[in-house]
Order: C-alpha cells, then sequence, then structure tokens
C-alpha cells in the first residue's frame, strides 16, 4: 500500500497526527510518503492507495490551496477512481468551492465540492460529536474557526449530538466515492477502533483486530457514555 | 468624570473583595464578575496605572510575574498584580481595582504587573496600555480556545498599542518578531559548547520562511522552534539579541551592552533561564542598576506550585506543573525526566477533575506529546490518575512503552498506593493548574508511605 501524506508538517494540527501512528503500527509494510509543502505530491505522477490531509491554519489553507491548484484535475480523476482520501479538520474546506473570512474576502478552493467554509473568527465552533455509520456508532470532536455551506446531500453521516458541516445541519462531512473529509478530530480512527478496522479492510488490513484493540475499544466505549450523558451535551 | 455606572460597580466590587477577604477567600475573580455585570465596559473607565508592566507568552507568565514583582517590591515600590489570581478579565479587574482609589479615579501604586492570558489581549490592551509587554514565548496551548499559534499571534498584533516596548525573547523566532514597528528588546540563551539539540519533538510550529516560505535551516534547535534559525533564499534569519546569556556552573551569565553579570539559575530546565532571563531584560529597561537587581534575584526561587522538590529517605518526590491539555508544557517536562537517568523513576500523571463535571475532555493533545521520552529504561512506572486514564494507556500503548509500566486508578489520589517504592527512587507528579491541592495530598500520601514502609 502507498500512503500519501500531504503536508503533515504543517497540516496536522490538533493531534492529528496521532491517526499516521496507528496507521504506520497497521501496516509496517506500506510505503508512506510525506509531501512537504513545497515538494510536488507524489500523486501527480504515482499510483496511491490513499492521500491523507489533516486540520492547518487558515494562513496555510490558503497557501495549500496554491499548491494543489495546478493538479485538480488529477484529483478529480483520482476521487472518480475510488482512491481513498482522508481529510480532517478545516483540511476539507480547501477542496470547496471558497472561503470567506470574517470581512467577506473570498479565497477560491480547489472547487471539487460546490460547498464553501466561512470563518468566524475568533469565535471557535468547539463539539462534541455523537453519530451513526451505517450501524456503528462514532466519537469525535470538532474545534475549529470555519463552517461549512450549504449542507451537502453527499454527506456523510448523521450527527446525533453536536453539530454537523455547521451548527444549524447535522449532516456531518463529506463522502464520494471514497472521498472522506470530516470535521470530526479525535484523532478519529483511534477514537473509534471499529470503524477504523473497517476503513483499514478496505485498505487491505488483514487482521481481525487493530493493534490495541481492546484499549481502544474501552476508552470508546467511555466516551460513548460520557458523550451520552446530559451534563456533557455543550463543549464550551 | 467617570460615569456613575463605573463609579457604582467599582464601589460595590471593592466592597466584594472586602467581604470576601473578611470570610478567608482571596476574591481574586469574582468581584471582577460583578464589575463587568454592572458595568459592562468597566474595564474602559479604569485609570491607567502609573507604570504597567504586562506578562504573555504560552509559557512561563507566572514565574516572570512573580520573579519581578517579589523583585519590584523589594526595591521599595507600590505594586498590584494578579499573580494570586487568574489572568483572564476578571483577574485583571480585581488587580487594577486594588490597584486604584477607593472611588476608582486614579491608580495608587507604583507599578501594576499583569499577568495576561494571551487570548484576551484585545479585551484589555486597548484599554489598560502596557507600557513595557514582555512576550516570554509563543506555541500552540489548548485546542479548544487557542487553536494554533497563527491565531494566537494575530490576536496580540491586533492588541499590542503602537507604543508599548516589548520584551522578547529572540531565541522564538515568531513572538520575536510580533508587532514589527513596536520598540523592542530581546535577550538570547547561547548554546552551551556540547547543549545537547532537542530535533526529536512531535511539534515543531515553524518550519517555513514567514516571508518566503522556504524551508528555514535550524542553526541550533534548543527544542521545538526555539532556537536560532535563516531563511537560505531570502534576509530572514533570527535577531540578534540585545542581551545574550549562557550557563555555566549553575550561573546564567548575562552580557549587555555595557556590563557582564553573573545570576544563579533558577533551575535545570532551559524554560528556568529564559524566565530568569526575561525578567532581568526587564529590570534592564527599567534603567535599574542590574548589580543591585542581582542579590535580589539571587535570593528566589521559583514559585512552589511550578516546581517542587521534597527528599525522604533517598526518594524524591518533585511535583511539576504540566498544564493539563499543553503539549509543549508536557513534553519540556518528559524531557527533563527523560534526562534523570540516575535515578528509577516512576510518573503520576493526573486529570484535572475541576472541570469533568460538565466538560469530556479532548485528549487529542496527548499526540503532539512527546510521550516517546519516557521510552527509558529508568522510568520503571508511569502512573495515570482520574477520568482519562483509558485515553492514557492508548496513548501509551502506541507510543510504544510497554502496557507493563502502566497502572491506573480512576481515583487520583490513590496514585500513591501504586508506586513500587522498592524500586524506585524518583517520584514525579504531573498536575495542572486547577489540581495543585490533589498533587499535594498525593505527596503526603507518598511520604507517609516512604516514613513507614522504607527503611532509613
Amino acid at each position: 500500500m502507498i500512503v500519501e501524506m500531504l503536508y503533515p508538517e504543517i497540516a496536522s494540527l490538533y493531534g492529528e497526527k496521532g491517526n499516521l501512528d496507528l496507521l504506520k503500527l497497521c501496516f509496517p509494510e506500506a510505503i508512506i510518503k510525506m509531501t512537504m509543502l513545497n515538494d510536488e505530491p507524489y500523486f501527480v505522477k504515482h499510483e496511491v492507495d490513499l492521500i491523507v490531509m489533516g486540520p492547518t491554519t487558515e494562513e496555510f489553507q490558503k497557501i495549500i490551496i496554491k499548491r494543489l491548484n495546478p493538479y485538480i484535475d488529477r484529483i478529480q480523476t483520482l476521487i472518480r477512481e475510488n482512491i481513498h482520501f482522508w481529510m480532517t479538520g478545516n483540511a476539507m474546506d480547501i477542496f470547496g468551492a471558497y472561503i470567506e473570512d470574517e470581512e467577506g474576502n473570498r479565497v477560491l478552493g480547489l472547487g471539487l465540492f460546490d460547498y464553501h467554509a466561512c470563518l468566524y473568527r475568533p469565535k471557535r465552533f468547539n463539539s462534541y460529536v455523537l453519530g451513526k455509520i451505517e450501524d456503528l456508532e462514532v466519537v469525535g470532536f470538532k474545534s475549529q474557526f470555519s463552517q461549512i455551506f450549504p449542507p451537502q446531500t453527499q454527506s456523510w453521516f448523521k450527527v446525533d449530538r453536536g453539530f454537523g458541516l455547521n451548527e444549524k445541519t447535522m449532516d456531518e462531512g463529506i463522502k464520494l466515492n471514497n472521498f472522506i473529509g470530516t470535521q470530526c478530530l479525535g484523532p478519529f480512527w483511534i477514537l473509534n477502533p471499529d470503524f477504523t478496522l473497517q476503513y483499514f479492510k478496505a485498505l487491505g488490513y488483514a487482521k481481525a483486530e487493530l493493534p490495541y484493540h481492546a484499549e481502544m475499544l474501552e476508552a470508546y466505549r467511555q466516551r460513548i457514555l460520557e458523550f451520552k450523558d446530559e451534563k456533557y451535551i455543550n463543549y464550551p | 468624570m467617570k460615569p456613575i455606572r463605573y463609579t457604582f460597580a467599582f464601589v460595590v466590587s471593592r466592597l466584594t473583595i472586602i467581604v470576601l477577604r473578611v470570610l478567608g477567600r482571596n476574591g481574586t475573580h469574582f468581584p471582577g464578575a460583578v464589575a463587568m455585570r454592572l458595568c459592562p465596559d468597566f474595564i474602559k473607565h479604569l485609570p491607567q496605572p502609573k507604570k504597567l508592566i504586562a506578562i504573555t507568552g504560552t509559557n512561563g507568565k507566572t514565574t516572570v510575574t512573580n520573579l519581578v514583582s517579589d523583585v519590584l517590591k523589594n526595591a521599595g515600590y507600590t505594586l498590584s498584580n494578579n499573580a494570586m489570581g487568574s489572568n483572564i478579565q476578571e483577574g485583571i479587574i480585581v488587580t487594577a481595582i486594588l490597584a486604584s482609589s477607593f472611588f476608582g479615579n486614579k491608580s495608587v501604586v507604583d507599578v501594576v504587573v499583569l499577568e495576561v492570558d494571551e487570548r484576551i489581549s484585545p479585551r484589555i490592551y486597548p484599554y489598560l496600555k502596557p507600557d513595557i509587554l514582555i512576550v516570554t514565548n509563543l506555541f500552540r496551548d489548548s485546542y479548544r480556545r487557542n487553536a494554533h499559534v497563527e491565531f494566537i499571534q494575530m490576536m496580540l498584533e491586533q492588541a499590542i498599542p503602537s507604543h508599548t516596548q516589548l520584551i522578547v525573547n529572540a531565541d522564538d523566532p515568531i513572538s520575536s518578531f510580533i508587532c514589527p514597528g513596536n520598540p523592542r528588546i530581546s535577550f538570547s540563551l547561547q548554546a552551551l559548547e556540547h547543549e545537547e539539540q532537542v530535533k526529536d519533538s512531535r511539534i515543531v510550529d515553524l518550519i517555513y520562511c514567514p516571508k518566503c516560505q522556504s524551508e528555514l535551516v535550524y542553526d541550533f534547535q534548543r527544542y521545538h522552534h526555539i532556537g536560532q534559525v535563516h531563511c537560505q533564499n531570502c534576509d530572514f534569519k533570527s535577531m540578534k539579541a540585545d542581551l545574550e546569556a549562557i550557563v555555566i556552573d549553575q550561573k546564567l551569565r548575562v552580557q549587555s551592552k555595557n556590563q557582564s553579570l553573573s545570576f544563579d539559575v533558577l533551575g535545570d530546565n532551559p524554560t528556568d533561564h529564559y524566565n530568569l532571563l526575561a525578567s532581568i531584560a526587564l529590570f534592564n529597561v527599567l534603567g535599574f542598576d542590574l548589580e543591585a537587581i542581582q542579590m535580589e534575584l539571587n535570593k528566589l526561587k521559583i514559585v512552589k506550585t511550578r516546581f517542587d522538590q521534597v527528599e525522604v529517605k533517598g526518594k524524591q518526590i518533585t511535583i511539576m506543573m504540566t498544564k493539563d491539555q499543553n503539549p509543549i508544557a508536557t513534553s519540556r517536562i518528559f524531557d527533563y525526566i527523560r534526562h534523570q537517568s540516575n535515578r528509577k523513576s516512576a510518573l503520576i500523571l493526573i486529570n484535572e477533575n475541576s472541570e469533568h463535571h460538565t466538560l469530556s475532555e479532548n485528549n487529542a493533545w496527548y499526540y503532539d506529546t512527546d510521550f516517546e521520552y519516557l521510552k527509558k529504561d529508568h522510568v520503571l512506572q508511569i502512573i495515570g490518575g482520574g477520568h482519562r486514564i483509558l485515553d492514557l494507556k492508548v496513548k501509551i500503548a502506541l507510543t510504544g512503552i510497554p502496557l507493563e509500566r502502566y497502572q491506573s486508578t480512576w481515583n487520583e489520589l490513590d496514585t500513591a498506593k501504586l508506586v513500587d517504592l522498592n524500586e524506585i527512587d524518583a517520584i514525579y507528579i504531573l498536575n495542572g493548574t486547577k489540581n495543585i491541592p490533589e498533587a499535594k495530598q498525593i505527596r503526603k500520601h507518598l511520604i507517609e508511605r516512604i516514613e513507614s514502609e522504607v527503611q532509613a
């Protein structure tokens, strides 16, 4: 398996490097390409199985858009070809039509989806997320400056607690073929071991359990209970 | 003439402080909340102190505030500070009230020293304009509140008045360049000849040149982004410090333009040296004779809530503040512990339970923290206490630390029972800002155990 981490040195805020730790443990034979900001992305000239990018700062969002802009067609092809994309936090803002800041200034995104992101700094949107993907309960955290509009028909899952792409919708994330974008942090793979097992199986993981599956599951169950508890509804 | 609403709020708040103190309470937060409730723009009407010194930055604020205040008090200045209270609006208002006349018309102390949370700068500096602002450093902090360094930098840039004299750490290429138009004095800690660079930090908040986005070269990397950098593509580089220091034989030798003096170090960590240097830089700016304050500073120690060490029957117990949810502060302490290889060690990590009744903590910060530093043979036990012990176990496992070394208990006070006193001779209790009493209780239990179980 070939995995490309896009800009991990700047686009892995809020502990998202934890996802990479788990990935490396599960796929010790995988070739992991770390693409730095000033490098040409590996996917441009090579086949990849999974492309991962995490949250970044608002200034680096703009620079990343510039860096990826020449490769919009290639990204579109990869999405069409069912290559896996895992985009977390505000990484998914980059793939929309535009990002609008507090003063109404717009930066064009990659335009691969018709949503747009709005920034509301210094307001921070924090939330627990409890939702279901098929029959599996999933948990996550949100801590972000942006919200995504309008709600998407291609959303990934319904949120029962917390909010979705923006505070007025319970539809969370984007899923188109194997492109998954979610604002959920955690890191999500570590917080949701049963989901991750399924996801990794789709990438070729052959074992019945993840490493430290039992430990992750115990923490997951505690978090599910907490997120269902009325006293934890608000995440100030 | 101040508005009646302000004067009323001022007097009520002052009386609230008095009542709370008679009742034996600190009264460092609530009276500030009362003032804001009665007069929402209260802070706008507060009298400007004769001299306002503010201290901000991710780490080191409290230590520097305490050092500076102690020396100023000993030098005979009348002073008000928020060292005992909160560093957000309410605490700052209480400090300003205590520094003012009864009706809040004028400041009555020589100096006000304020520790200011970076996040609330825009609500403070436009009204209480600092004459001098020390920016200790900028790192990523609470994800929920502070987001990332770029955001905090932006908040400070928008809030700091243009006349404010800055004191900055030249070894921090992020915070040292803040507000480029402001006057500044900078300090730097020179690399020792054999000083080990820490290049294995999980996070480095400055990788690219802020001017041209080329990758920066670290000429010396003390830890994270602290060190000396230059850009190979443009003229960006770390600034040349006005005050340079080097540590030799437990002395911090400070070289300014016309003086060279030695100060006793506060501790073993570079962060301790930076805190001391920031204070020395301030006195330099204030025009103090550095020789005169040398003796004063040499008398001081780090406030015991930050680093508190005792030894009982050869077993060392150290309480260290990690500032829960702050990956940098915790990593710095893990780095310290990994270098204490002469003692078989146990770490006790406790959660801040004060928030747990309403908050289910996001432990993502574990994945930015250098737990890898604990993969050392002398770290025999890692003991978790509190509500997040299952998350901690996962992190320890994923780090590759054998799970046999991990024990835990939901009740953080019971962590003392889990220390293997037959094996361990150094115990580090790592607490946050809100669970200092629990850390002290754990230490008390440990001392009792050592007294009864360990042969002299």
